[in-house]
């Protein structure tokens, strides 16, 4: 299957998606876009751990940039933009490896699983740590 | 402290706001900036949050008043329109476009709002299904298998979602109900591959806003917060993984694997 196609489906599974979370209608065409972009930049750098923290964070900057723009918290369009790259494939085969009696084969692939997780949450944290840096809050009048 | 404004209506319009804000997605420290920035805007003399997943304290003074105030939280969905609109109306508040009574009216209709229910969300996180599961290299029987099976597990999740213990019934429940679609469709029509439907189907299922959560709480140094959405994001990773377990178990025993 070609990468367009994949792509194509992560927009659309992503905008069909945001149905559960109740992302506000104005903002679900931009979360699928996020969401395929991120996906598209997932699918060129391969399955590695570099690719899922790259992918996120690409998802975070934009979610970002579109908070700001449509003055909306950055969590709508992150939240929603984020679900197509958790590692939902890690789970259904370390699963399946542990119903194979395969333990070895479970712990690689459960482990891979937690670490690409890891790499997600690193990588909103960077996120994060960005804003910070070029968003500086004002300090609050009872904060030393 | 603002005239016109008593320190009582503050703490109410605090509480309501952080509160609605967590149950319904928002990330811990969202809350406790907004009710830092409610505070900084009616000019309390000391405001105190400290938001977690399962309530909201707060301590806020004007002068030689004080409130104390405490909000439980049992309930948490995801319901980012609800996040939006606290957002749009702490900003209107802060920006002064906004009555504080109009906006503790408007927080209160909103805390009281059940979700839309109807076709909708059965029907297209159905659809996200099947698109997930193309998206992981499925084929046109894959798609409707798991349109289905993520359609189907939406109505089951409609059926719990008043019980006790609903999340975790969900995910145990629907994704072996999942796997039950799966197997079972591809072995009557001998198409499609079950690995790719299951897992497309349960994607809308996955914990994943939670965990990675929890683990950026825990690197601000929200330590509980982290903790408690992790446990819970961890709960639901089991229950899916033991829903599906199953499933393959009983096939293997009955048909002896393959497929």
């Amino acid at each position: 299957m070609s990468i367009a196609v994949q792509i194509v489906c992560c927009f659309l599974a992503t905008v069909t998606f945001s149905v559960l979370f109740r992302t506000p209608r104005k903002s679900v065409l931009l979360c699928g876009g996020i969401a395929a972009l991120g996906y598209a930049l997932y699918l060129v750098l391969g399955n590695n751990l570099w690719s899922y923290y790259a992918a996120t964070l690409l998802i975070a900057l934009l979610g970002e940039v579109c908070a700001r723009w449509r003055k909306m918290p950055a969590v709508i369009f992150i939240s929603t933009a984020v679900v197509p790259l958790v590692p939902g494939t890690g789970l259904y085969y370390t699963m399946l490896r542990l119903v194979e009696n395969d333990y070895a084969g479970a712990g690689q692939t459960g482990a891979f699983t937690l670490l690409a997780m890891g790499a997600m949450a690193l990588a909103i944290a960077t996120n994060a740590l960005l804003v910070r840096w070029f968003f500086p809050r004002k300090k609050a009048k009872n904060e030393c | 402290m603002e005239s016109g404004v008593t320190l009582e209506q503050v703490c109410e319009l605090c509480k309501l706001c952080a509160g609605i804000m967590l149950a319904n997605g928002a990330e811990t420290y969202r809350a406790e900036e907004t009710v830092n920035k409610l505070g900084e805007h009616y000019g309390l003399d000391e405001v105190e949050v400290l938001a977690i997943p399962t309530g909201v304290f707060l301590t806020l003074r004007a002068g030689t008043e004080q409130r104390n105030a405490l909000r439980r939280i049992t309930r948490r969905t995801i319901d980012l329109e609800k996040v939006d609109q606290a957002n749009t109306i702490s900003r209107a508040l802060v920006e002064g476009r906004m009555e504080l009574s109009d906006a503790t009216a408007q927080l209160k209709r909103m805390e009281c709002a059940a979700a839309p229910g109807g076709w909708q969300v059965p029907v297209l996180v159905g659809l996200s299904g099947g698109f997930f599961a193309l998206m992981f290299g499925g084929g046109w029987m894959d798609f409707l298998l798991g349109v289905v099976a993520a359609g189907v597990t939406q109505v089951l999740a409609r059926v719990f979602a008043k019980e006790p213990f609903s999340t975790f019934v969900t995910s145990l429940a629907g994704s072996a109900l999942i796997a039950v679609i799966a197997q079972g469709g591809c072995r009557l029509t001998g198409q499609g591959t079950p690995g790719t439907i299951i897992i497309g189907a349960i994607m809308p299922l996955l914990p994943g806003l939670a965990m990675t959560n929890a683990i950026r709480d825990t690197m601000r140094g929200d330590l509980v917060s982290g903790v408690a959405r992790a446990a819970e994001a961890l709960l639901v990773a089991v229950a899916l993984a033991v829903g599906v377990g199953v499933v393959l178990v009983a096939d293997r025993l009955v048909w002896g694997g393959g497929l």
